[in-house]
Parts: structure tokens; C-alpha cells; sequence
């Protein structure tokens, strides 16, 4: 190899990969091919941002816009869920302090099939959007996407999911629900999550845990909770978000255990009162 | 006659005194022509502050896409408000007259701010990020342009006019409503 080739070489490299890494991109994958009416189709969105640049949550933090789907002119008998979001990632976008995706992202949607839903091949188009930033610059993307599946009668055996479409869903939330209790608390800084599990829950270690809020701008952006075990409960302390709603009934999630679990408790009376 | 004048007053002392009551940090900046300004030849004045980095899409969403800002520049000037546009940080290395000509700035002035100081004492996150200060100097409002954080101009009409709502309440000698809210836009390049 000459000098000149040697020199050349990196620059071509490095120019090739920011041209490459211009555009974060989506696509969008059914969990089974086959779906019968009356149940819930799953959808994973995923999202890819080039390299160095990330995408936001559903709290973004400080700034930033979480990541969306639109489902466009749904045909009867399938209504769209929300979108679900996996663990995201304390990540600064210049000097805020923001919550996102650095990584390819799978989010999971839900597509509700009715008992009368028409039973057949099924194409559907949709519309994900999402804010991609690095320290520099933010660019606004949207990507057009369809999605085909069929569906097949009520009461008929919908295929196998694959064990990696299993685990994209061990890593999105789900509702708690009453085996659980929690209560939050507050004082003048502070967030006070008390949860207590059912008894046969196996306690992860407390530094395999964190905790985010769905609500946007109920957490402080950019601090780690302290998750603590005491007395067979998990308590979670985490500064309030300035622009935080005192009497909203936040969604917040634990993640560490798979599936995450999410929690709307009531905001009790403050803390020491 | 004596609870007539006692209702006056109550009305008056409700109305002085914005909700952040803070009074604004000093600054002196020079322009796109070199020119200096501080926010003390302002006094007696209801200034604005906006943080723009014309490169931000949200920032475009204001300006190049729905000629929003430049619109709210041209009616609060025109009722004698001073309208500085800000360029903190590595912004103020890149913008240009020619930049703000063509985003349709109508601005009083547009500072540079390369060393940040002026954004840090405000605590500018985003682009944009609107301040506005009073004729004694004190901060009456701190936030976002709107209520509506998307990058669409489309979304503009519909949302709660926040920065609007309150300039107009400070003109009009009002107590604003809501004085302080999120910003949203681009990070500020500090």
C-alpha cells in the first residue's frame, strides 16, 4: 500500500459512514404471521438511530420527543394500543439532561382484533416518528411503514412466538397489577416510592434496579434513583422534575424484573406530615 | 369611600409583583454588527429574551415554516417592546445577518453570547427559550414559545399561546398566569 493510499483510506472510511449515518430508520414486524380475531396482535417498531445519535423516551427529560406510531385509517374491527417502551438510557444531549435509545430500539405496539374482524390477509400502513439528536444537531424523521399479517378465524391457533420475539417482549412493562402495592409520598425535592411485593416475588438484587417515569417531567431528568430493600419492600427515592404535577397520578416503571412492571399509585399525602 | 380605596389598593398590590419576582441578570453583548448592548439601556422598558439557533428545527418551525416568531416581533415591537434574539455558545461562532435575514428575524438585536455566560445566568436550555423581563428589571415570565413541544408549524394554532398570554398580561399591567413552563427545542450549545 502507498502513503497515498494510506492516507486516503481512513478519510474515505470515516466520509462513507457519516453519509451512511445520515438517517435514523424504523421498520415494523408483526409477532406472529398469523392472528385470531378476538385477540391481540403484538408489533415490534423498531428504531435506529446512526451511530452517536439517539432517540428519546417517552420522558424525553429536558428536552427531546419520544419516539411515536400512527396507525393510519385502521380497517373495522382492529383498534391500536399504545405503544410500549423498553429501558432507556441516561444520555445528555448537549448539556440537558435526557432519557433515550442509542441503540437499535424495539418498542412494542398493540393491535386489538375484534370477534367480527374480517378474517384474511391483512396489510396495514402506519407512520413512525421520532426526534434523533446528537451534542450538535436534532433532526425531526418520519418513516412511512406497512404491516401484513393475516387473520385467521376466532378460536384457531395462532403460530408460535420466536424465542427473539419473546424476549423483545420480556423487556417492555407491564401493569403491576393488585398483587402489588405502592405508594408514593413526597417531600419539598423528593419523589417516595414504597413498593411491596407479593410474597412469592423473587428479589432481584436492589443495584439490578431503576426506576422511570412514563409521565413526562415527574422525575428529575439525569439522577439514578436510590432503591433500597427494607422490611420486604422496595424503596425508592428519586428527586422531583421541576415542572413537576403534584396531583397527577404518575405512570412509573421498575425495570429489572422481566417483564418491567409499571405502577400509577395516587400521590398520598408529603412525606412526615 | 374608605373601602373603595382599600379594594384600589388590594387591586394594584395583586398586579405589581410578577410571580417570579427575580430580578434579571446584567448583560452587555454586542450585535451582528459589533454594536454593544445592555440590558441596562432597556430600563423602563418590557424586554424580551429568545434563544435561537436558526439551524434547529424548531427554531425553523417558528420562523421559516410559519413565520410565527418574526410575526410576534413585528406586533411586540411595534408596541415598544425591546426583542433580543440570543446566539449562545458554538451558535454564536456560526450565525449571520444573512441567517437571520433569511429566517425573516425582525428582532431589535440579535447578541452573540460565545462565552455562554449570559445563557447560564438565565438558565437557557432550548432554542428557543423565552424571557421576559419587566420595565423594573424583574423576570415575569421563563419557558417554552407554547404548550405544543412538537417540531410541526401545523401545531402552532392550537397550542396554549404561553409566552403571548404573558407578554400581553405584562403589557396590559396584568398579574401573568403562568409564569414559568418547560421550554422546548434544540439543547443550547453552551
Amino acid at each position: 500500500m502507498s502513503i497515498f493510499s494510506r492516507m486516503v483510506l481512513p478519510f474515505l472510511v470515516v466520509s462513507g459512514s457519516a453519509v451512511a449515518n445520515e438517517e435514523t430508520t424504523a421498520t415494523l414486524a408483526p409477532f406472529t404471521t398469523k392472528a385470531p380475531a378476538g385477540s391481540t396482535l403484538k408489533v415490534a417498531l423498531t428504531v435506529t438511530p446512526p451511530e452517536g445519535w439517539h432517540t428519546y423516551y417517552l420522558d424525553p427529560g429536558e428536552m427531546g420527543l419520544p419516539v411515536s406510531l400512527e396507525w393510519k385509517d385502521l380497517p373495522d374491527g382492529i383498534t391500536a394500543g399504545s405503544l410500549a417502551f423498553p429501558l432507556p438510557h441516561r444520555v445528555s444531549t448537549g448539556d440537558l439532561a435526557t432519557q433515550g435509545y442509542e441503540d437499535p430500539t424495539h418498542f412494542v405496539a398493540e393491535l386489538k382484533l375484534s370477534e367480527e374482524v374480517a378474517t384474511g390477509p391483512v396489510t396495514l400502513a402506519a407512520t413512525a416518528s421520532w426526534l434523533a439528536c446528537d451534542n450538535d444537531a436534532c433532526v425531526p424523521g418520519s418513516q412511512d411503514l406497512t404491516l401484513d399479517f393475516e387473520v385467521i378465524p376466532a378460536g384457531e391457533t395462532a403460530p408460535k412466538v420466536s424465542s427473539e420475539m419473546s424476549q423483545i417482549l420480556l423487556n417492555v412493562p407491564i401493569d403491576a397489577g393488585s398483587k402489588w402495592q405502592s405508594e408514593l409520598t413526597s417531600n419539598e425535592s423528593d419523589w417516595q416510592l414504597i413498593l411491596t411485593p407479593p410474597a412469592d416475588w423473587t428479589w432481584p438484587p436492589a443495584n439490578s434496579l431503576d426506576l422511570f417515569s412514563e409521565t413526562p417531567d415527574f422525575l428529575a431528568p439525569g439522577h439514578q434513583p436510590i432503591i433500597e430493600n427494607k422490611d420486604k419492600k422496595l424503596v425508592i427515592t428519586a428527586p422531583k422534575s421541576e415542572y413537576a404535577d403534584e396531583k397527577a397520578s404518575p405512570a412509573l416503571v421498575l425495570f429489572g424484573p422481566q417483564p418491567p412492571l409499571r405502577f400509577t399509585p395516587e400521590i398520598s399525602a408529603k412525606s412526615g406530615e | 369611600m374608605r373601602t373603595l380605596a382599600l379594594a384600589a389598593f388590594a387591586a394594584v398590590a395583586s398586579l405589581a409583583t410578577p410571580i417570579l419576582a427575580k430580578e434579571a441578570p446584567a448583560f452587555t453583548l454586542k450585535d451582528l454588527d459589533g454594536k454593544e448592548h445592555s440590558l441596562a439601556d432597556f430600563k423602563g422598558k418590557t424586554v424580551v429574551l429568545e434563544w435561537v439557533n436558526f439551524g434547529c428545527p424548531f427554531v425553523k418551525k417558528h420562523y421559516h415554516k410559519s413565520g410565527n416568531m418574526p410575526e410576534l416581533q413585528e406586533t411586540y415591537t411595534e408596541k415598544d417592546v425591546v426583542w433580543l434574539s440570543i446566539a449562545t455558545g458554538k451558535t454564536a461562532e456560526s450565525i449571520s445577518s444573512s441567517e437571520a435575514e433569511k429566517a425573516g428575524s425582525k428582532a431589535t438585536a440579535i447578541l452573540l453570547d460565545p462565552s455562554g455566560e449570559t445563557g447560564k445566568a438565565y438558565d437557557a436550555k432550548t432554542t428557543p427559550h423565552m424571557i421576559i423581563i419587566t420595565e423594573e428589571g424583574e423576570i415575569a415570565y421563563d419557558g417554552a414559545i407554547d404548550s405544543n413541544s412538537s417540531s410541526k408549524a401545523e401545531d402552532i394554532d392550537s397550542a396554549d399561546k404561553y409566552f403571548a398570554d404573558a407578554l400581553d398580561a405584562v403589557l396590559e399591567g396584568e398579574e401573568v398566569a403562568t409564569a414559568k413552563t418547560k421550554p422546548y427545542g434544540c439543547s443550547v450549545k453552551y
